[in-house]
């Protein structure tokens, strides 16, 4: 049975890219278009690892993140591994992002290789 | 509800002078109440209006005071805003210039690092699909060619390799039955050697018989010419005998030569046909291994054509594969783009915000403060782009942070 992966991102144009990538290698891609959605994916459907984006409307992908991890509705995904996947290179924010549980940080532009190969990492 | 009251009052207070009076006139109590509701219908409502035109008067003459009052209070308020406004333009503006200075070349280079990031974007991605569509192109035409070299070659050269080997086969098997044909007569002389070879050791028996013969003949001629000198008949007996063994021994021998000869030839044409047979299955086996070795030359230079074709789809594939994973990074030229123009839209939104709010004499001083306006603009930028821009530092640092990977433990 194939993995799943949810990728939350704003930017419809990223979540192609992710999920052309990702299906490519062999993946279950699941699209969220902003953090709200995403928890209400959270809340029913049991991932594999999500990647999230850290910028977007309404909530942020740090929030997100730590709503995952603390509240007991997401209770099912709390131990799922989080890459998140951000324009944002500053250590501060990257600080920010590990304290709300994220396991790995990568700066956008992506190269396919180097995500399929985090995305193996984190499921081993 | 005080003239209520006082309505309610001048009832009852007419309610008892009429009830007086109608005692003291001897009137019934129809008639009284009679007089009453009219009294009450048509008197009290004038002493009412009466009572009210008085109130409503010194309403009027009151009101009349605050509108004056307060029209010398807008016009008080009025020369006030136009002073105060006068002196904010006087003393602010020349601050919302300065900071117009410093934050419109900043939007302005934002905007310009967007339209240079798409049209860089754009470029390379149209560069990169027709780098592919020629990768694509080459890859076709190397296919068709090495599907047209295998094809012609499995269907014409096969089928013609097919035929040859059907044809040296068949030459194969003609220079065996032509082998066996000579291997026969081979068999047949030698067997023909082999009789002449009997008839050789029966003369060569017969040579020994006439030779015994012939010394049993001299030792009785010796010993009958011991025995009587004068018997000279008898002696020409003897070499009557002697004679016919001579001509006995010549015929044999003349046969004998005759049959050596025999041999001989039948040996040589033995001899020839071996050559022959030797030489037929050189020309033959020769013949075989060129038709083989041609064959191995075909099936060797489709081998070579097939292995180019996989080399050259692997190497193309592998070229697609790469160019396809450059198109996915140019692609995401968008995300950046768009966070870049977003911040620069929120900014001037904000900036207009502080603007109004200079025209309704709010918040003048937070504006003033350009520096920490520029240093709130700052904290949202979100990539590196937009730091270098606002730093104009060097160009070749933006992209050292693509793709970089933090593992957090």
């Amino acid at each position: 049975m194939k993995q799943k992966i949810l990728i939350v991102d704003d930017d419809s144009t990223i979540r192609s890219l992710v999920n052309i990538t990702l299906v490519g290698a062999g993946y279950d891609v699941v699209e969220a278009d902003d953090a709200f959605t995403a928890l209400s994916y959270l809340k029913k459907t049991k991932f594999n690892l999500i990647i999230m984006d850290v910028n977007m409307p309404n909530m942020d992908g740090i929030t997100c993140s730590a709503k995952i991890k603390n509240e007991a509705d997401y209770v099912e995904n709390k131990d799922v591994p989080i890459v998140m996947l951000t324009v944002e290179g500053d250590d501060e924010m990257k600080a920010r992002g590990k304290q709300a549980g994220a396991k790995a940080w990568i700066i956008k532009p992506f190269m396919p290789d180097i995500l399929i190969s985090v995305v193996q990492k984190m499921l081993k | 509800m005080i003239s209520f009251f006082y309505w309610l009052f001048l009832q009852l207070i007419a309610g008892a002078f009429v009830w007086f009076y109608m005692k003291h006139e001897g009137k019934n109590y129809l008639e009284y109440v009679v007089f009453l509701i009219v009294f009450s219908q048509l008197v009290m409502p004038i002493l009412y209006a009466v009572k009210n035109y008085k109130k409503r008067k010194n309403v009027k003459k009151e009101l009349d005071e605050v509108a004056k009052n307060y029209l010398q209070e807008k016009e008080n308020l009025a020369a006030l805003k136009k002073s105060e406004a006068e002196n904010l333009k006087r003393e602010y503006l020349p601050q919302v210039e300065i900071l117009l200075e410093k934050v419109m070349p900043i939007w302005a280079k934002h905007i310009e690092s967007s339209q240079q990031q798409t049209e860089n974007a754009i470029t390379a991605l149209t560069m990169r699909f027709q780098g592919m569509v020629h990768i694509l192109d080459k890859a076709l035409h190397a296919s068709e060619d090495a599907v047209s070299i295998v094809q012609g070659r499995t269907e014409r050269e096969s089928k013609d390799v097919y035929q040859q080997s059907k044809q040296a086969f068949k030459e194969e098997l003609k220079h065996l039955k032509q082998e066996q044909k000579v291997i026969k007569k081979m068999i047949q002389q030698f067997r023909g050697l082999g009789m002449t070879v009997a008839e050789l050791r029966d003369m060569a028996l017969d040579i020994e018989k006439v030779a015994e013969k012939t010394r049993l003949l001299a030792l009785n001629a010796s010993i009958e010419a011991a025995r009587s000198g004068e018997a000279g008949k008898g002696f020409a007996v003897v070499a009557e005998g002697v004679s016919n063994l001579s001509e006995l021994s010549a015929n044999t021998s003349k046969n004998m030569s005759e049959k050596i000869l025999a041999i001989s030839d039948d040996m040589n044409e033995a001899l020839d046909t071996a050559e022959l047979a030797a030489k037929q299955n050189y020309a033959s086996s020769r013949s075989s291994k060129n038709m083989l070795r041609e064959n191995l030359i075909r099936l060797r230079q489709m081998m070579t054509a097939l292995n180019d074709l996989e080399s050259i789809l692997n190497n193309e594939s592998r070229q697609i594969k790469s160019e396809i994973n450059d198109v996915i990074v140019f692609f995401q030229f968008s995300d950046r783009v768009s966070q870049i123009l977003n911040h620069v839209h929120d900014n001037m939104k904000e900036f207009y915000f502080h603007l109004m709010r200079i025209e309704e004499f709010e918040s003048s001083k937070e504006i003033l403060d350009f520096k920490r306006w520029i240093d709130n603009m700052m904290k949202t930028y979100t990539t590196e782009e937009q730091r270098i821009v606002h730093f104009e530092e060097d160009e070749k640092k933006k992209d050292t942070k693509a793709s970089e990977v933090t593992f957090f433990d």
